[in-house]
């Protein structure tokens, strides 16, 4: 019995860290779009998924099976919060290029879209951080409502309620900056 | 209801090309893969290794003792830790100066030992016993004189001395009280 009690902790301990770390690699890209939602910078996006990982390995035992992916979105979105809670004086960072991935235009064109951009991030940062939460989750890190109300401990119909109200404030606050702009 | 939802799909598309640019970077540069937290693997290794280079010392030191005495049988022959360090500044200044600790600073000389060397010394019959020659064991028991006392109690046990030994305690006792 005793043999029973030593043993069994660090197997499921083994074996919840053998499903995180199996489970991270595809969530990297979920990850790392969340913290770019949060932080709206692609340097820190990626310090910040790569710190949530860490800490998702080194809780790997508060892991759960079923809720793993909300476990470890929960987690990035505490990593991004304490960043910037420790940058509050720094305010929003610049939007990051759009590089190659996207067609090439003409520097009228492209100079447009990344203002556009930019307004759509202030807007996301404008927002209340419940709202935002929510925002980030589903339109960053393409969370399903069920996921984004695990993770935030909240019903899914507040999630929708609080998403819709998130898109109205932040389309609001883009024709606002958009006509101002024209 | 339309608008906002054409509006909002405009915005959607904005982020997701913000989210593209970034992606696109990270696929050239991955997030590095994490480090494995095998903590209890060097731990293991530790007890494998340790009493293996403990076993490969011990081996190499004996083989080097092998070679040294060129066998087992030369083994207790080998050089006592006087004999190697003979050559050495440090040991031979203590060597220097030792006697000259002796003499100058004497331990002094308990009763009970005086008492006891005294009885030993003193010949078997007392008849026999000069003056001079108890004179010369009190000083040499008083000036400390180790080993020309241990020769004198090794005499005293041999002659079988135990018996008056007693006697002159039990005498030494009676006087004290």
């Amino acid at each position: 019995m005793a043999m029973e009690i030593t043993t069994m902790p660090v197997e499921a301990a083994r074996d919840a860290e053998a499903l995180v770390r199996d489970s991270l690699p595809a969530l990297q890209e979920r990850v790392f779009c969340l913290c770019l939602g949060f932080v709206g910078n692609a340097a820190d996006a990626r310090d910040l998924a790569q710190e949530t990982f860490a800490k998702a390995l080194a809780h790997a035992r508060e892991a759960r099976p079923q809720t793993l992916p909300a476990w470890v979105m929960r987690i990035a979105r505490n990593t991004c919060l304490d960043l910037a809670r420790r940058r509050t004086s720094r305010g929003p960072q610049e939007p990051v290029s759009e590089g190659c991935a996207v067609e090439r235009r003409t520097p009228e064109d492209h100079a447009g879209r990344q203002e556009e951009i930019a307004i759509v991030r202030r807007a996301v940062v404008a927002l209340p951080p419940q709202l935002r939460d929510v925002l980030v989750m589903r339109e960053y890190g393409e969370l399903p409502y069920e996921e984004i109300a695990a993770a935030l401990g909240i019903r899914r119909g507040t999630v929708m309620s609080r998403l819709n109200r998130a898109r109205a404030s932040v389309l609001r606050f883009y024709r606002e900056e958009h006509h101002e702009g024209h | 209801m339309k608008d906002i939802e054409r509006e909002w799909r405009e915005v959607a598309r904005l982020i997701a090309a913000e989210k593209e640019a970034a992606l696109a970077e990270l696929r050239r540069r991955p997030l590095a893969p994490l480090e494995p937290a095998a903590a209890p693997a060097p731990r293991r290794l530790r007890l494998v290794l340790l009493p293996l280079a403990a076993s490969l010392l011990l081996a190499a030191g004996l083989a080097a003792l092998w070679l040294v005495r060129g066998g087992w049988q030369g083994a207790s022959l080998a050089p006592a830790g006087s004999e190697i360090l003979a050559d050495s500044f440090l040991y031979a200044a203590a060597a220097q100066s030792e006697p000259l600790a002796g003499t100058e600073a004497q331990a002094p000389v308990s009763p009970f030992f005086t008492a006891l060397a005294e009885t030993a010394l003193r010949p078997q019959s007392g008849g026999e016993a000069s003056a001079a020659a108890e004179t010369a064991s009190r000083t040499a028991v008083e000036r400390g004189d180790s080993e020309k006392v241990r020769r004198a109690i090794g005499r005293a046990i041999r002659e079988n001395a135990f018996e008056r030994m007693l006697i002159h305690f039990q005498e030494f006792h009676a006087q004290e009280a």
